[in-house]
Protein backbone atom coordinates (compact mmCIF):
# COMPACT_ATOMS: atom_id res chain seq x y z
CA UNK A 1 0.00 0.00 0.00
CA UNK A 2 2.61 2.46 1.04
CA UNK A 3 4.55 1.86 -2.13
CA UNK A 4 1.62 3.09 -4.18
CA UNK A 5 1.45 6.35 -2.26
CA UNK A 6 5.17 6.75 -2.80
CA UNK A 7 4.67 6.03 -6.50
CA UNK A 8 1.91 8.63 -6.64
CA UNK A 9 4.12 11.21 -4.95
CA UNK A 10 7.01 10.29 -7.21
CA UNK A 11 4.71 10.81 -10.17
CA UNK A 12 3.95 14.30 -8.89
CA UNK A 13 7.62 15.01 -8.32
CA UNK A 14 8.73 13.77 -11.74
CA UNK A 15 5.67 15.05 -13.56
CA UNK A 16 4.92 18.41 -15.12
CA UNK A 17 4.35 20.02 -11.73
CA UNK A 18 7.80 18.96 -10.53
CA UNK A 19 10.97 17.98 -12.32
CA UNK A 20 9.11 17.47 -15.60
CA UNK A 21 10.76 14.16 -16.48
CA UNK A 22 7.39 12.57 -17.17
CA UNK A 23 5.65 14.77 -19.73
CA UNK A 24 2.12 13.56 -20.41
CA UNK A 25 1.40 16.52 -22.69
CA UNK A 26 4.38 15.62 -24.82
CA UNK A 27 3.22 12.01 -25.21
CA UNK A 28 -0.24 13.23 -26.18
CA UNK A 29 1.44 15.28 -28.94
CA UNK A 30 0.18 18.54 -27.49
CA UNK A 31 3.23 20.47 -28.63
CA UNK A 32 2.94 19.34 -32.22
CA UNK A 33 1.98 21.81 -34.82
CA UNK A 34 -1.71 22.02 -35.61
CA UNK A 35 -2.91 20.03 -32.60
CA UNK A 36 -5.73 21.84 -30.86
CA UNK A 37 -6.26 21.86 -27.14
CA UNK A 38 -9.25 19.54 -27.34
CA UNK A 39 -7.29 17.02 -29.43
CA UNK A 40 -4.57 17.19 -26.85
CA UNK A 41 -6.88 16.51 -23.94
CA UNK A 42 -8.61 13.76 -25.93
CA UNK A 43 -5.28 12.06 -26.51
CA UNK A 44 -4.33 12.40 -22.89
CA UNK A 45 -7.68 11.01 -21.76
CA UNK A 46 -7.46 8.03 -24.06
CA UNK A 47 -3.92 7.26 -22.90
CA UNK A 48 -5.00 7.33 -19.28
CA UNK A 49 -8.19 5.36 -19.98
CA UNK A 50 -6.41 2.64 -21.91
CA UNK A 51 -3.62 2.43 -19.39
CA UNK A 52 -6.17 2.03 -16.60
CA UNK A 53 -7.98 -0.62 -18.62
CA UNK A 54 -4.78 -2.52 -19.18
CA UNK A 55 -3.94 -2.52 -15.48
CA UNK A 56 -7.49 -3.46 -14.47
CA UNK A 57 -7.73 -6.25 -17.04
CA UNK A 58 -4.49 -7.91 -16.04
CA UNK A 59 -5.15 -7.43 -12.33
CA UNK A 60 -8.62 -8.89 -12.57
CA UNK A 61 -7.55 -11.98 -14.46
CA UNK A 62 -4.88 -12.50 -11.81
CA UNK A 63 -7.46 -11.92 -9.07
CA UNK A 64 -9.76 -14.45 -10.69
CA UNK A 65 -6.90 -16.92 -11.01
CA UNK A 66 -5.90 -16.55 -7.39
CA UNK A 67 -9.35 -17.18 -5.97
CA UNK A 68 -10.02 -20.78 -4.94
CA UNK A 69 -11.86 -23.06 -7.33
CA UNK A 70 -15.51 -22.22 -8.16
CA UNK A 71 -15.38 -19.36 -5.67
CA UNK A 72 -18.09 -17.21 -7.19
CA UNK A 73 -20.35 -20.22 -7.46
CA UNK A 74 -19.86 -21.40 -3.88
CA UNK A 75 -19.88 -18.02 -2.18
CA UNK A 76 -22.45 -16.31 -4.33
CA UNK A 77 -24.55 -15.29 -1.36
CA UNK A 78 -21.90 -13.25 0.38
CA UNK A 79 -20.65 -11.76 -2.89
CA UNK A 80 -24.20 -10.95 -3.94
CA UNK A 81 -24.95 -9.19 -0.66
CA UNK A 82 -21.91 -6.98 -1.08
CA UNK A 83 -22.44 -6.38 -4.77
CA UNK A 84 -26.23 -5.97 -4.93
CA UNK A 85 -27.52 -4.07 -1.90
CA UNK A 86 -24.00 -3.09 -0.88
CA UNK A 87 -23.14 -1.33 -4.11
CA UNK A 88 -26.54 0.32 -4.34
CA UNK A 89 -26.20 1.73 -0.85
CA UNK A 90 -22.67 2.93 -1.58
CA UNK A 91 -23.83 4.55 -4.78
CA UNK A 92 -26.75 6.39 -3.18
CA UNK A 93 -24.76 7.47 -0.14
CA UNK A 94 -21.95 8.94 -2.22
CA UNK A 95 -24.41 10.57 -4.60
CA UNK A 96 -26.32 12.28 -1.80
CA UNK A 97 -23.07 13.62 -0.37
CA UNK A 98 -21.90 14.86 -3.76
CA UNK A 99 -25.30 16.36 -4.42
CA UNK A 100 -25.19 18.29 -1.17
CA UNK A 101 -21.67 19.55 -1.71
CA UNK A 102 -21.84 20.59 -5.36
CA UNK A 103 -24.64 23.07 -4.76
CA UNK A 104 -27.40 20.70 -5.91
CA UNK A 105 -27.24 20.97 -9.71
CA UNK A 106 -29.45 17.97 -10.38
CA UNK A 107 -29.59 14.73 -8.49
CA UNK A 108 -28.96 12.81 -11.73
CA UNK A 109 -25.60 14.52 -12.11
CA UNK A 110 -24.69 13.55 -8.59
CA UNK A 111 -25.74 9.97 -9.33
CA UNK A 112 -23.31 9.90 -12.25
CA UNK A 113 -20.49 11.13 -10.02
CA UNK A 114 -21.42 8.64 -7.31
CA UNK A 115 -21.47 5.77 -9.79
CA UNK A 116 -17.87 6.44 -10.80
CA UNK A 117 -16.62 5.88 -7.27
CA UNK A 118 -18.98 3.03 -6.36
CA UNK A 119 -16.81 0.07 -7.40
CA UNK A 120 -14.08 -0.80 -4.96
CA UNK A 121 -10.72 -0.93 -6.58
CA UNK A 122 -9.15 -4.34 -7.21
CA UNK A 123 -5.64 -2.92 -7.37
CA UNK A 124 -5.74 -1.28 -3.97
CA UNK A 125 -7.78 -4.12 -2.43
CA UNK A 126 -5.26 -6.67 -3.60
CA UNK A 127 -2.52 -4.66 -1.97
CA UNK A 128 -4.46 -4.38 1.27
CA UNK A 129 -5.12 -8.09 1.62
CA UNK A 130 -1.54 -9.04 0.84
CA UNK A 131 1.45 -8.81 3.10
CA UNK A 132 2.33 -9.25 6.72
CA UNK A 133 -0.40 -7.13 8.21
CA UNK A 134 -3.13 -8.92 6.33
CA UNK A 135 -1.75 -12.38 7.07
CA UNK A 136 -1.72 -11.64 10.79
CA UNK A 137 -5.06 -9.95 11.07
CA UNK A 138 -7.37 -11.05 8.29
CA UNK A 139 -8.47 -14.65 7.91
CA UNK A 140 -7.97 -16.23 4.50
CA UNK A 141 -11.74 -16.48 3.89
CA UNK A 142 -12.19 -12.79 4.35
CA UNK A 143 -9.22 -11.98 2.12
CA UNK A 144 -10.77 -14.01 -0.64
CA UNK A 145 -14.11 -12.32 -0.15
CA UNK A 146 -12.56 -8.87 -0.40
CA UNK A 147 -10.76 -9.84 -3.60
CA UNK A 148 -13.90 -11.42 -5.07
CA UNK A 149 -15.99 -8.40 -4.20
CA UNK A 150 -13.62 -5.89 -5.69
CA UNK A 151 -13.30 -8.01 -8.82
CA UNK A 152 -17.01 -8.43 -9.33
CA UNK A 153 -18.17 -4.95 -8.55
CA UNK A 154 -15.55 -3.40 -10.74
CA UNK A 155 -17.25 -4.42 -13.93
CA UNK A 156 -20.68 -3.83 -12.43
CA UNK A 157 -20.18 -0.10 -12.19
CA UNK A 158 -21.60 0.17 -15.71
CA UNK A 159 -25.30 -0.23 -14.80
CA UNK A 160 -25.07 2.41 -12.08
CA UNK A 161 -23.22 4.87 -14.25
CA UNK A 162 -25.36 4.43 -17.34
CA UNK A 163 -28.59 4.53 -15.36
CA UNK A 164 -27.64 8.09 -14.50
CA UNK A 165 -26.18 9.00 -17.89
CA UNK A 166 -29.12 7.76 -19.95
CA UNK A 167 -31.57 9.56 -17.68
CA UNK A 168 -29.53 12.75 -18.01
CA UNK A 169 -29.70 12.36 -21.76
CA UNK A 170 -33.44 11.78 -21.98
CA UNK A 171 -35.04 13.47 -18.98
CA UNK A 172 -32.38 15.99 -17.99
CA UNK A 173 -33.45 19.60 -18.22
CA UNK A 174 -31.79 20.06 -21.62
CA UNK A 175 -33.25 16.92 -23.20
CA UNK A 176 -34.65 17.48 -26.66
CA UNK A 177 -36.21 14.12 -27.39
CA UNK A 178 -37.26 10.86 -25.80
CA UNK A 179 -38.35 10.20 -22.27
CA UNK A 180 -37.75 7.95 -19.30
CA UNK A 181 -38.96 4.99 -21.37
CA UNK A 182 -36.14 5.43 -23.88
CA UNK A 183 -33.64 5.71 -21.11
CA UNK A 184 -34.87 2.53 -19.43
CA UNK A 185 -34.98 0.69 -22.77
CA UNK A 186 -31.38 1.59 -23.41
CA UNK A 187 -30.44 0.74 -19.88
CA UNK A 188 -31.96 -2.73 -19.90
CA UNK A 189 -31.21 -3.56 -23.50
CA UNK A 190 -27.84 -2.04 -23.88
CA UNK A 191 -26.22 -1.83 -20.49
CA UNK A 192 -27.54 -5.10 -19.08
CA UNK A 193 -27.90 -7.07 -22.27
CA UNK A 194 -24.99 -6.00 -24.39
CA UNK A 195 -22.53 -4.81 -21.81
CA UNK A 196 -23.01 -7.01 -18.75
CA UNK A 197 -24.54 -10.30 -19.88
CA UNK A 198 -22.57 -10.51 -23.11
CA UNK A 199 -19.31 -9.85 -21.32
CA UNK A 200 -20.04 -12.47 -18.65
CA UNK A 201 -20.81 -15.08 -21.29
CA UNK A 202 -17.82 -14.08 -23.40
CA UNK A 203 -15.46 -14.11 -20.44
CA UNK A 204 -16.74 -17.49 -19.27
CA UNK A 205 -16.41 -19.04 -22.73
CA UNK A 206 -12.93 -17.68 -23.35
CA UNK A 207 -11.71 -18.69 -19.90
CA UNK A 208 -13.11 -22.20 -20.31
CA UNK A 209 -11.70 -22.67 -23.80
CA UNK A 210 -8.31 -21.40 -22.65
CA UNK A 211 -8.34 -23.86 -19.77
CA UNK A 212 -9.21 -26.79 -22.03
CA UNK A 213 -6.59 -25.82 -24.57
CA UNK A 214 -3.91 -25.44 -21.95
CA UNK A 215 -4.82 -28.83 -20.50
CA UNK A 216 -4.65 -30.42 -23.92
CA UNK A 217 -1.28 -28.89 -24.70
CA UNK A 218 0.15 -29.61 -21.27
CA UNK A 219 -0.79 -33.29 -21.44
CA UNK A 220 1.15 -33.60 -24.66
CA UNK A 221 4.09 -31.61 -23.28
CA UNK A 222 3.81 -28.93 -25.91
CA UNK A 223 4.12 -26.04 -23.44
CA UNK A 224 7.35 -24.83 -22.00
CA UNK A 225 7.52 -23.41 -18.51
CA UNK A 226 7.78 -19.73 -19.45
CA UNK A 227 4.76 -19.82 -21.73
CA UNK A 228 2.80 -21.72 -19.12
CA UNK A 229 3.43 -19.09 -16.47
CA UNK A 230 2.68 -16.16 -18.72
CA UNK A 231 -0.50 -17.74 -20.09
CA UNK A 232 -2.84 -15.97 -17.66
CA UNK A 233 -1.40 -12.60 -18.58
CA UNK A 234 -1.62 -13.16 -22.31
CA UNK A 235 -5.18 -14.38 -21.77
CA UNK A 236 -5.90 -11.10 -20.00
CA UNK A 237 -4.54 -9.11 -22.92
CA UNK A 238 -6.60 -11.12 -25.38
CA UNK A 239 -9.87 -10.70 -23.46
CA UNK A 240 -9.19 -7.03 -22.88
CA UNK A 241 -8.45 -6.36 -26.52
CA UNK A 242 -11.32 -8.30 -28.03
CA UNK A 243 -13.87 -6.94 -25.54
CA UNK A 244 -12.56 -3.47 -26.20
CA UNK A 245 -13.04 -3.98 -29.92
CA UNK A 246 -16.69 -4.92 -29.61
CA UNK A 247 -17.21 -2.32 -26.91
CA UNK A 248 -18.55 -4.51 -24.13
CA UNK A 249 -17.51 -4.61 -20.48
CA UNK A 250 -13.89 -5.73 -20.74
CA UNK A 251 -13.21 -5.44 -17.03
CA UNK A 252 -15.97 -7.82 -16.00
CA UNK A 253 -15.10 -10.23 -18.82
CA UNK A 254 -11.52 -10.37 -17.60
CA UNK A 255 -12.55 -11.26 -14.05
CA UNK A 256 -14.98 -13.94 -15.19
CA UNK A 257 -12.39 -15.34 -17.60
CA UNK A 258 -9.86 -15.55 -14.77
CA UNK A 259 -12.40 -17.38 -12.64
CA UNK A 260 -13.45 -19.98 -15.18
CA UNK A 261 -9.84 -20.40 -16.24
CA UNK A 262 -9.06 -21.85 -12.81
CA UNK A 263 -12.44 -23.46 -12.29
CA UNK A 264 -10.73 -26.75 -11.43
CA UNK A 265 -7.96 -25.02 -9.43
CA UNK A 266 -5.32 -26.62 -11.63
CA UNK A 267 -3.59 -23.50 -12.94
CA UNK A 268 -3.74 -21.75 -9.58
CA UNK A 269 -2.01 -24.61 -7.75
CA UNK A 270 0.57 -25.00 -10.52
CA UNK A 271 1.57 -21.34 -10.39
CA UNK A 272 1.02 -20.71 -6.69
CA UNK A 273 4.68 -20.56 -5.68
CA UNK A 274 5.81 -18.72 -8.73
CA UNK A 275 6.71 -15.07 -8.45
CA UNK A 276 5.79 -14.01 -11.98
CA UNK A 277 2.23 -12.92 -11.17
CA UNK A 278 3.11 -10.78 -8.14
CA UNK A 279 5.96 -9.26 -10.12
CA UNK A 280 3.74 -8.20 -13.02
CA UNK A 281 1.20 -7.02 -10.48
CA UNK A 282 3.70 -4.80 -8.72
CA UNK A 283 5.15 -3.45 -11.95
CA UNK A 284 1.74 -2.42 -13.29
CA UNK A 285 0.61 -0.89 -10.00
CA UNK A 286 3.66 1.24 -9.53
CA UNK A 287 3.63 2.40 -13.15
CA UNK A 288 -0.01 3.39 -13.14
CA UNK A 289 0.26 5.33 -9.91
CA UNK A 290 3.35 7.12 -11.19
CA UNK A 291 1.35 8.06 -14.27
CA UNK A 292 -1.61 9.20 -12.18
CA UNK A 293 0.67 11.38 -10.12
CA UNK A 294 1.78 13.07 -13.31
CA UNK A 295 -1.65 13.53 -14.90
CA UNK A 296 -3.89 14.35 -11.92
CA UNK A 297 -5.27 17.87 -12.51
CA UNK A 298 -3.89 19.24 -9.26
CA UNK A 299 -4.39 22.85 -10.23
CA UNK A 300 -8.11 22.19 -10.71
CA UNK A 301 -8.58 21.19 -7.08
CA UNK A 302 -7.64 24.65 -6.01
CA UNK A 303 -9.27 26.67 -8.74
CA UNK A 304 -12.49 25.47 -10.24
CA UNK A 305 -16.06 26.53 -10.73
CA UNK A 306 -17.54 23.62 -8.79
CA UNK A 307 -16.45 23.97 -5.20
CA UNK A 308 -13.62 25.41 -3.09
CA UNK A 309 -10.91 23.14 -1.80
CA UNK A 310 -12.10 23.04 1.81
CA UNK A 311 -15.42 21.68 0.64
CA UNK A 312 -13.60 19.04 -1.38
CA UNK A 313 -11.64 17.99 1.69
CA UNK A 314 -14.75 17.74 3.84
CA UNK A 315 -16.50 15.82 1.09
CA UNK A 316 -13.53 13.45 0.85
CA UNK A 317 -13.56 12.72 4.57
CA UNK A 318 -17.32 12.23 4.69
CA UNK A 319 -17.27 9.92 1.67
CA UNK A 320 -14.52 7.82 3.23
CA UNK A 321 -16.56 7.40 6.41
CA UNK A 322 -20.13 7.18 5.11
CA UNK A 323 -19.76 5.58 1.70
CA UNK A 324 -19.33 2.03 2.87
CA UNK A 325 -18.81 1.60 6.57
CA UNK A 326 -22.45 1.85 7.77
CA UNK A 327 -23.83 -0.50 5.13
CA UNK A 328 -21.22 -3.19 5.48
CA UNK A 329 -21.57 -2.98 9.23
CA UNK A 330 -25.33 -3.36 8.95
CA UNK A 331 -24.99 -6.39 6.69
CA UNK A 332 -22.13 -8.18 8.40
CA UNK A 333 -24.40 -10.55 10.34
CA UNK A 334 -25.45 -12.19 7.08
CA UNK A 335 -21.95 -12.55 5.68
CA UNK A 336 -20.40 -15.64 7.24
CA UNK A 337 -16.84 -14.60 6.34
CA UNK A 338 -17.09 -11.55 8.58
CA UNK A 339 -17.01 -13.10 12.02
CA UNK A 340 -16.56 -10.11 14.30
CA UNK A 341 -17.53 -6.47 14.40
CA UNK A 342 -13.86 -5.58 14.13
CA UNK A 343 -13.61 -7.26 10.76
CA UNK A 344 -16.79 -5.56 9.60
CA UNK A 345 -15.19 -2.23 10.38
CA UNK A 346 -12.13 -3.31 8.45
CA UNK A 347 -14.10 -4.40 5.39
CA UNK A 348 -16.26 -1.31 5.66
CA UNK A 349 -13.39 1.07 5.85
CA UNK A 350 -11.46 -0.48 3.00
CA UNK A 351 -13.50 0.15 -0.05
CA UNK A 352 -10.69 1.82 -1.88
CA UNK A 353 -11.38 4.25 -4.71
CA UNK A 354 -8.67 3.99 -7.29
CA UNK A 355 -7.95 2.76 -10.78
CA UNK A 356 -11.51 1.64 -11.44
CA UNK A 357 -12.90 5.04 -10.49
CA UNK A 358 -10.54 6.68 -12.95
CA UNK A 359 -11.66 4.18 -15.57
CA UNK A 360 -15.32 5.13 -15.07
CA UNK A 361 -14.40 8.80 -14.95
CA UNK A 362 -13.13 8.58 -18.52
CA UNK A 363 -16.01 6.37 -19.63
CA UNK A 364 -18.44 9.07 -18.54
CA UNK A 365 -16.40 11.86 -20.13
CA UNK A 366 -16.49 9.84 -23.34
CA UNK A 367 -20.28 9.51 -23.09
CA UNK A 368 -20.68 13.25 -22.55
CA UNK A 369 -18.57 13.90 -25.60
CA UNK A 370 -20.33 11.42 -27.85
CA UNK A 371 -23.93 11.57 -26.79
CA UNK A 372 -24.46 14.76 -24.84
CA UNK A 373 -22.66 17.21 -27.11
CA UNK A 374 -23.35 18.79 -30.45
CA UNK A 375 -21.24 18.31 -33.58
CA UNK A 376 -18.50 20.62 -32.35
CA UNK A 377 -17.97 18.88 -29.02
CA UNK A 378 -19.80 21.53 -27.09
CA UNK A 379 -21.69 19.88 -24.22
CA UNK A 380 -25.42 20.49 -23.90
CA UNK A 381 -26.48 23.49 -21.86
CA UNK A 382 -27.41 21.57 -18.69
CA UNK A 383 -24.36 19.28 -18.65
CA UNK A 384 -21.80 22.01 -19.21
CA UNK A 385 -20.43 21.62 -15.71
CA UNK A 386 -20.95 17.88 -15.37
CA UNK A 387 -17.66 16.90 -16.98
CA UNK A 388 -15.68 19.21 -14.77
CA UNK A 389 -17.55 18.09 -11.66
CA UNK A 390 -16.87 14.44 -12.39
CA UNK A 391 -13.22 15.10 -13.11
CA UNK A 392 -12.60 17.08 -9.97
CA UNK A 393 -14.61 14.99 -7.53
CA UNK A 394 -13.49 11.57 -8.77
CA UNK A 395 -9.81 12.46 -8.98
CA UNK A 396 -9.94 14.06 -5.56
CA UNK A 397 -11.73 11.12 -3.95
CA UNK A 398 -9.21 8.73 -5.49
CA UNK A 399 -6.34 10.76 -4.05
CA UNK A 400 -8.07 10.84 -0.65
CA UNK A 401 -8.62 7.11 -0.71
CA UNK A 402 -5.06 6.25 -1.66
CA UNK A 403 -3.60 8.60 0.92
CA UNK A 404 -5.99 7.59 3.69
CA UNK A 405 -5.39 3.88 3.25
CA UNK A 406 -1.88 4.16 4.66
CA UNK A 407 -3.14 6.00 7.69
CA UNK A 408 -6.02 3.65 8.17
CA UNK A 409 -3.65 0.71 8.33
CA UNK A 410 -2.15 2.50 11.29
CA UNK A 411 -5.61 3.02 12.64
CA UNK A 412 -6.49 -0.63 12.37
CA UNK A 413 -3.23 -1.60 14.04
CA UNK A 414 -4.04 0.69 16.94
CA UNK A 415 -7.55 -0.60 16.91
CA UNK A 416 -6.58 -4.26 17.15
CA UNK A 417 -3.99 -3.50 19.81
CA UNK A 418 -6.44 -1.59 21.95
CA UNK A 419 -8.93 -4.43 21.71
CA UNK A 420 -6.26 -6.92 22.63
CA UNK A 421 -5.17 -4.94 25.68
CA UNK A 422 -8.77 -4.51 26.65
CA UNK A 423 -9.51 -8.23 26.64
CA UNK A 424 -6.19 -9.33 28.16
CA UNK B 1 6.29 34.64 -63.12
CA UNK B 2 3.02 34.89 -64.96
CA UNK B 3 0.40 37.32 -63.99
CA UNK B 4 -2.06 35.94 -61.51
CA UNK B 5 -5.49 36.65 -62.86
CA UNK B 6 -7.66 35.44 -60.01
CA UNK B 7 -5.89 35.48 -56.68
CA UNK B 8 -7.85 33.15 -54.41
CA UNK B 9 -8.54 35.63 -51.61
CA UNK B 10 -9.72 38.22 -54.08
CA UNK B 11 -11.89 35.70 -55.88
CA UNK B 12 -13.61 34.50 -52.76
CA UNK B 13 -16.11 37.28 -52.17
CA UNK B 14 -17.26 36.94 -55.77
CA UNK B 15 -18.18 33.30 -55.59
CA UNK B 16 -19.11 33.13 -51.94
CA UNK B 17 -22.81 33.53 -51.54
CA UNK B 18 -24.32 31.51 -48.79
CA UNK B 19 -28.10 31.54 -48.72
CA UNK B 20 -28.70 32.31 -45.04
CA UNK B 21 -31.91 30.29 -44.85
CA UNK B 22 -30.01 26.97 -45.22
CA UNK B 23 -28.01 27.75 -42.10
CA UNK B 24 -31.18 28.45 -40.19
CA UNK B 25 -32.85 25.35 -41.57
CA UNK B 26 -30.20 23.01 -40.12
CA UNK B 27 -31.55 20.71 -37.42
CA UNK B 28 -30.46 21.48 -33.88
CA UNK B 29 -27.00 19.99 -33.48
CA UNK B 30 -27.89 17.20 -31.09
CA UNK B 31 -27.98 13.41 -31.47
CA UNK B 32 -24.91 13.38 -33.67
CA UNK B 33 -24.15 9.79 -32.75
CA UNK B 34 -26.67 7.00 -32.83
CA UNK B 35 -26.95 5.82 -29.27
CA UNK B 36 -28.19 2.35 -30.22
CA UNK B 37 -25.24 1.66 -32.50
CA UNK B 38 -22.96 -1.14 -31.36
CA UNK B 39 -20.02 0.75 -29.90
CA UNK B 40 -17.29 -0.89 -31.92
CA UNK B 41 -14.02 0.67 -30.93
CA UNK B 42 -11.46 -0.31 -33.48
CA UNK B 43 -8.70 1.65 -31.86
CA UNK B 44 -5.05 0.83 -32.27
CA UNK B 45 -4.71 -0.01 -28.61
CA UNK B 46 -7.51 -2.57 -28.67
CA UNK B 47 -6.24 -4.18 -31.83
CA UNK B 48 -2.65 -4.40 -30.66
CA UNK B 49 -3.59 -5.82 -27.29
CA UNK B 50 -5.96 -8.39 -28.81
CA UNK B 51 -3.45 -9.56 -31.41
CA UNK B 52 -0.57 -9.61 -28.95
CA UNK B 53 -2.54 -11.52 -26.33
CA UNK B 54 -3.93 -13.97 -28.84
CA UNK B 55 -0.54 -14.61 -30.39
CA UNK B 56 1.30 -15.09 -27.11
CA UNK B 57 -1.40 -17.48 -25.87
CA UNK B 58 -1.54 -19.58 -29.00
CA UNK B 59 2.21 -19.58 -29.44
CA UNK B 60 2.59 -20.49 -25.77
CA UNK B 61 0.43 -23.56 -26.24
CA UNK B 62 2.85 -25.06 -28.72
CA UNK B 63 5.99 -23.26 -27.65
CA UNK B 64 7.87 -26.32 -26.49
CA UNK B 65 6.89 -28.28 -29.57
CA UNK B 66 8.11 -25.53 -31.87
CA UNK B 67 11.31 -25.05 -29.98
CA UNK B 68 12.00 -28.74 -30.07
CA UNK B 69 11.43 -28.79 -33.81
CA UNK B 70 13.56 -25.76 -34.47
CA UNK B 71 16.48 -27.10 -32.50
CA UNK B 72 15.79 -30.59 -33.62
CA UNK B 73 19.31 -31.73 -34.28
CA UNK B 74 20.73 -30.17 -31.17
CA UNK B 75 18.05 -31.54 -28.91
CA UNK B 76 18.11 -34.96 -30.52
CA UNK B 77 21.85 -35.26 -30.34
CA UNK B 78 22.00 -34.11 -26.77
CA UNK B 79 19.35 -36.62 -25.78
CA UNK B 80 21.07 -39.32 -27.76
CA UNK B 81 24.42 -38.48 -26.24
CA UNK B 82 22.98 -38.66 -22.76
CA UNK B 83 21.27 -41.89 -23.64
CA UNK B 84 24.49 -43.23 -25.03
CA UNK B 85 26.48 -42.34 -21.96
CA UNK B 86 23.90 -43.94 -19.76
CA UNK B 87 23.80 -47.03 -21.88
CA UNK B 88 27.56 -47.37 -21.91
CA UNK B 89 27.86 -46.89 -18.14
CA UNK B 90 25.13 -49.41 -17.69
CA UNK B 91 27.04 -51.82 -19.87
CA UNK B 92 30.25 -51.17 -17.96
CA UNK B 93 28.52 -51.82 -14.65
CA UNK B 94 27.13 -54.98 -15.96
Amino acid sequence: MRILVIALLAGVAFGPNGANFIRPNDYAQCEHHGVTESDCSDNLHSITLNFSRLVLGVQLVLAGVQLPSKYLWKEWKAVFLLVGPGMTAMWLATSVLVWGFTGRPSFLHALAVGACVTPTDPVLSAVIVKGKFADHNIPKDLQNLIVAESGTNDGLGYPFLFFALYLIKYVGSGATSGGAGDAMGLWFGFTWGYTIILSVIYGAVVGWVAKEMLHWAEERNYVDRESFLVFAISLALFVLGTCGLIGTDDVLACFIAGNTFTWDDWFRLETKDDSLQPTIDMLLNVTIFLWYGAVIPWELFNENSVMPIWKLVVLGILVLILRRLPWVFAMHKWIPQIEEAKQAVFVGFFGPIGVSAIFYLFISLEFIQEHLSDGEDRPREDVRKLGETIRIVVWFLAVCSVVSATHSILLIVLFTDSIRSFTD
Amino acid sequence: MGKILYPPDAAEPFFHHDPPQTVLALPPPDMTNNIWAIPLQLTNFNLVVAVLGGFISLFGLVSYLLKENYYLSEARTSWHTLGGIEASTDVCVF
